[in-house]
This record gives C-alpha cells, structure tokens and sequence, in this order.
C-alpha cells in the first residue's frame, strides 16, 4: 500500500502543528478516515465489540504516544493495522490464560449487522455472511490475521509481514493453511 | 506434479504475480490444470471462498468509539497547550544550585519572563503559550515554589 500523499501531510500536521486547533482538526481527520478499519480489525480478530472499543482506544492512545517515532517508511493505515494487530494479539493471548467468559459469538455477528454501514455494500446474504464471519472466527488467531489483512484489509505478502512482524515466507504458510482451513469449515455450508 | 503438490501452489496460485511463484511452477500448475478436473474443481472452491471474503462488509466504529478517541484527542491537545515554553524549561534544568541571593535574581528572572510571555501579544505565540490562563497559573506556581525554596535557603544558611 503506497504512502499517500494526504497521510504524510497529515502526519506532519500530528507533530509539527501550526496550533492547538490544527492538531486537534489532524486529529479528527485522522480518527474520522480511519477508527472504522481500525475498529472493524478488532472486532473481527476478537470476536467481541466492548473488548474491540475498548482496543481501539488502547490504540489511539498508542499512536499518540509513537506518534515521534513513526518514520513513515510504511503507509499511515499499514501502521495502524500493526498496532492494532499488537493489541488484539496481546488480548487474545491474555485470554488464553483467564478463558473464564469466552466472548460470544453472536456479540459479534450481531454488531457486524449494526454496523456496516452501507447496505449497499452488503453483498453477502446475511446467512452466507455469519457463514463467513464464524469461519473466519473459529480460525487460530495467527491465521485469523493474515487472512483479515490479506483478503479484508488488502495487504500485499510484504505488508503483511511487517504488520504483524513475520518473514514473509511464514505469511505465505499461513495465509494457505488459513486458505485451506476456511475452505473445510464453509465446505458444509456451500454444499 | 502430483495433485497434492499442485494444490499446495494453488492459493499462491490465485494471488497471481504477488503469489510469487517462479515460472517453471506457473507452468507446472497452469498445465496440470488443462488436465485435472479435480485440482479445477479445488481452484475454483478456493477462489469462491476468497471472494466470499472479500465481499465481507466494512465495519463501521459505533459512534462511542469515535467519542472515545476525539476525548483523547482533546486531552492531548490541553495538555500540549499547558506545557511550559521550552527555553524557559532548558533554562531552569540547566541553572545549577544558587545561592539565596542568586536565587532571588532567578526568582525575578522567571516572574518576568512569564508575565513576557503571557502579556506580549507582538511576540511570535509558541504552542506551549497558547492557552494564557493555565499557563499563567503555572507559573505563578513555579514562582511560589521558587519563593518558598528561596525563603527556606535563606534561613538555614543565615
């Protein structure tokens, strides 16, 4: 994903700002142009929308933080992507550990309901959407992540791995073994 | 190629250029499928369930994900505005240990510099001025303590 013009400009903005009040109008751009697939990952990696809320804004308050140290050698959003994916992986690797109350599942289908927010752009059946979506849950997390970046977020291999920090070989493995995974779960529901 | 093998490429395959395959492997697969029914058949699942994917809608963030974040933002955004200028920090962390005398001089010195700052509207306005009210209130803080150490010194050393 090439560095965009505007995002560079932006980042300017977030570190050298002419005022109070052109960082805070950065700040919102930035929130406006991209909390939707910053939250949408989250959701999608943790299967649970007050735990996603609540790692989108553990991811908001990172960026501000690394906000110096950005070099912009990646794309703002490929960026993005890696903090969250830092976040999500960090909680569900908590979880691992105190699994007391496993997030439901229909939390999530019926978020995802509420909020896509343009039906035009629901070109999925429902029912063949929560097929989807289920499968893509019951998927291990580190495969769970390739697949959202790669067929969700449209992630070359590359950018994939600097994402979530792997050689882009183990992009590849993962991204045929999540292939392969997904094609057995729906086998039953396309048939 | 067997068919195990070819399907093994076939996800890589369906990624085209950015699947990486070398040519001798684009060659292998693309003939082994003019030929297998099956290793077609396993193609064309796999590319049904990527596109299914792919279709998968965006997600909106809720509007108390956006609130969140815009909250933080503007947290950030007083913070940065009640930070004391940056010559006037530099200034102080480098100023070593004084006497009581000195240290009534710098005393002064910062009560000056701040009532410069927040009343000289001619001068360039840094971010860290912008907001008078809690700047002046910091130093007015700053000045207290100075004055209190200041007072202290002075009696011990008397």
């Amino acid at each position: 994903m090439p560095r965009r013009p505007d995002d560079i400009h932006l980042l300017a903005r977030l570190r050298h700002p002419d005022s109070a009040q052109d960082w805070l109008e950065a700040w919102e751009t930035l929130i406006r142009e991209h909390s939707g697939r910053v939250y949408g990952l989250a959701l999608r990696m943790l299967r649970h929308r007050q735990d996603a809320e609540d790692a989108t804004q553990v991811v908001w308050e990172r960026v501000l933080s690394a906000l110096e140290s950005f070099r912009a050698e990646a794309a703002l959003s490929t960026w993005l992507f890696r903090i969250t994916m830092n976040v999500c992986l960090t909680r569900l690797d908590s979880r691992k550990h105190a699994p007391a109350e496993p997030p439901g599942e229909d939390n999530l289908l019926d978020s995802i309901a509420d909020d896509a927010p343009d039906p035009e752009r629901r070109t999925l059946g429902r029912e063949t959407r929560d097929a989807v979506e289920r499968a893509i849950g019951e998927l291990e997390p580190a495969f769970r992540a390739v697949i959202l970046l790669r067929e969700v977020e449209g992630l070359s291999y590359e950018e994939i791995a600097q994402t979530i920090d792997v050689p882009v070989n183990t992009v590849k493995t993962r991204l045929y073994r999540a292939r392969l995974d997904l094609q057995q779960k729906l086998a039953a529901f396309r048939s | 190629m067997n068919c195990d093998e070819i399907r093994e490429l076939l996800p890589r395959w369906a990624d085209r250029d950015e699947g990486g395959l070398s040519d001798e492997e684009r060659r292998l697969v693309a003939s082994h499928l003019e030929t297998c029914p099956d290793c077609r058949q396993a193609l064309k699942e796999l590319e049904e369930v990527t596109s299914m994917v792919r279709a998968l809608p965006p997600i909106g963030a809720p509007w108390s994900v956006e609130h969140r974040a815009r909250e933080l933002g503007h947290f950030h955004a007083r913070r940065i505005t009640t930070e004391p200028p940056l010559e006037l920090t530099a200034a102080l962390r480098a100023t070593p240990p004084v006497p009581v005398l000195a240290a009534r001089a710098r005393r002064d010195e910062v009560m000056e510099s701040a009532v410069g700052a927040a009343g000289d509207e001619a001068a360039p306005a840094p971010m860290a001025q912008m907001a008078a009210p809690h700047a002046n209130r910091v130093w007015v803080v700053v000045a207290v303590v100075v004055a209190i150490v200041a007072a202290l010194a002075y009696w011990l050393l008397r």
